[in-house]
């Protein structure tokens, strides 16, 4: 059966200011979901309500194990190894996560990691706690496109749902499903082509539109190209072709 | 890498560090460079007390007129600096900066968090802080963000530095992520398609819509 986490009308205040209200959804084992919203609408405290680290009104039901990553930073003068207790496993994990680190020595101290690779060790800790769901906030910027991919597909191998949270469209599009989050709760939401193309309420939220999704737009209008294309190669082969 | 930041101040401008991952943490009490980093806040104490201790007292119109500078809501001062957000957290150590009328604005990741609208609004507040003489400092790998930046670019790498002055330097990406706009560039030239070197994806359609409806081929 497959495990949800049901948000129903969730809302949080700080001192009598409602931050956001009537957040309802249900997070499915298996959906990877991008949370896109401006800044200080309420999407960390969303994910600390989740994850049981503030108070919030509404409902909260938690059918599996729930694990977070939000920007910190770490202090621990230990290696990475002893930080994440790796020598307790067996060879086999302790290489995928030695792959995933992709650092030539597990000796660093955590605290003298630069920021990219404190948050993979951040990531790994909380796998190793092997969580059905993973929300992560807003954590990949220092990462390329490459290795989002790499991580979303990591933990997509161990089984683990991933909640990202963002304010860059960019990241949406490595989701199947964006929510788009104002003060009211859920705005709007929908697979991710179908959220990204409503322009007009993205733009009027702050947002600008991904670079190849808005170049295929904008060369759709002057009847260039019938379709959208995201792939550098299609749009460039459908834009010469034509002629 | 230790850096001697003095090397690179220079009132009136911006400069832009590139994989630096070095750490500003010996400018935790300069009063001439202001250090304003992405982290939160852990005191439990509020705003207004957290002001105090920084900056003894402070004028209530200018703190509000900072404020406005930087979008932060004034009222903010009632709350407790570790349950604002991360990007309050920023402009609220932007205030601090401001009150303070620092000579130098460090930021790092300054950028992170903001939707695209906000993003342009500090573009432009940064250029208009260094008619005021200030220096600013950017350390981000985000070249998308410093493309509408005018700042001068170092890039750090191992124990040097070096200056790039063409955001097409291919030395730049082997170190960070290349922008959109001109991964697409490098990308239609390599296909045969004369392309400038473009920084706006305006000008990139533009270029685009020419080349298509005059018939150029692959």
């Amino acid at each position: 059966m497959t495990k949800q986490i049901h948000l129903q009308n969730v809302g949080i205040s700080i001192k009598n200011r409602v931050l956001f209200d009537h957040f309802t959804f249900d997070l499915c084992e298996g959906s990877n979901v991008c949370l896109i919203g401006s800044e200080g609408v309420g999407k960390t405290s969303l994910l600390r309500a989740i994850l049981g680290q503030i108070t919030y009104h509404g409902e909260i039901l938690k059918e599996a194990t729930c694990r977070g990553v939000l920007k910190d930073n770490l202090k621990d003068d230990i290696s990475i190894i002893d930080y994440l207790h790796l020598d307790q496993l067996d060879e086999e994990t302790k290489q995928e996560m030695q792959t995933f680190l992709d650092l030539k020595s597990l000796l660093y101290p955590v605290n003298k990691l630069t920021k990219k690779y404190q948050i993979k060790v951040l990531i790994l800790e909380q796998v190793l706690q092997n969580p059905r769901f993973l929300f992560l906030d807003d954590i990949l910027f220092d990462f390329s496109n490459r290795e989002k991919k790499e991580l979303i597909s990591f933990l997509q191998k161990r089984e683990i749902t991933t909640f990202y949270v963002t304010s860059n469209l960019e990241d949406a599009l490595l989701f199947s499903y964006i929510l788009v989050m104002g003060h009211e709760g859920i705005l709007m939401e929908g697979s991710a082509m179908a959220v990204l193309k409503e322009e007009k309420i993205l733009k009027r939220l702050g947002f600008s539109l991904p670079f190849f999704l808005d170049l295929s737009l904008q060369l759709k209008s002057y009847d260039l190209i019938h379709d959208i294309y995201l792939n550098p190669k299609e749009l460039t082969e459908n834009l010469w072709k034509f002629n | 890498m230790e850096v001697q930041l003095k090397n690179f101040i220079k009132s009136g401008n911006i400069i832009s560090f590139v994989n630096f991952s070095g750490s500003f943490q010996k400018l935790k009490n300069n009063k001439k460079i202001s250090y304003i980093i992405d982290d939160k806040f852990h005191q439990n104490i509020s705003v207004r007390k957290y002001l105090e201790k920084k900056l003894g007292t402070f004028s209530h119109s200018k703190y509000v007129d900072a404020c406005k500078m930087v979008l932060l809501d004034p009222e903010i001062i009632n709350g407790n600096v570790s349950k604002i957000s991360s990007t309050e957290a920023k402009k609220l150590r932007f205030v601090e900066a401001l009150l303070l009328n620092s000579e130098t604005f460090l930021f790092v990741n300054f950028e992170q968090g903001f939707v695209f609208k906000s993003r342009c609004y500090f573009q432009k507040l940064f250029k208009k802080l260094i008619k005021y003489e200030k220096c600013i400092i950017l350390v981000t790998n985000d070249l998308t963000f410093l493309m509408d930046v005018p700042s001068k670019l170092v890039l750090f790498e191992k124990n040097n530095y070096l200056e790039i002055s063409d955001f097409y330097d291919e030395r730049l990406y082997q170190y960070v992520e290349m922008p959109n706009v001109i991964f697409y560039v490098k990308y239609l030239e390599m296909r045969g398609i004369k392309m400038e070197h473009y920084l706006e994806s305006k000008e990139v359609l533009k270029a685009i819509y020419r080349s298509v409806t005059s018939k150029e081929s692959l």
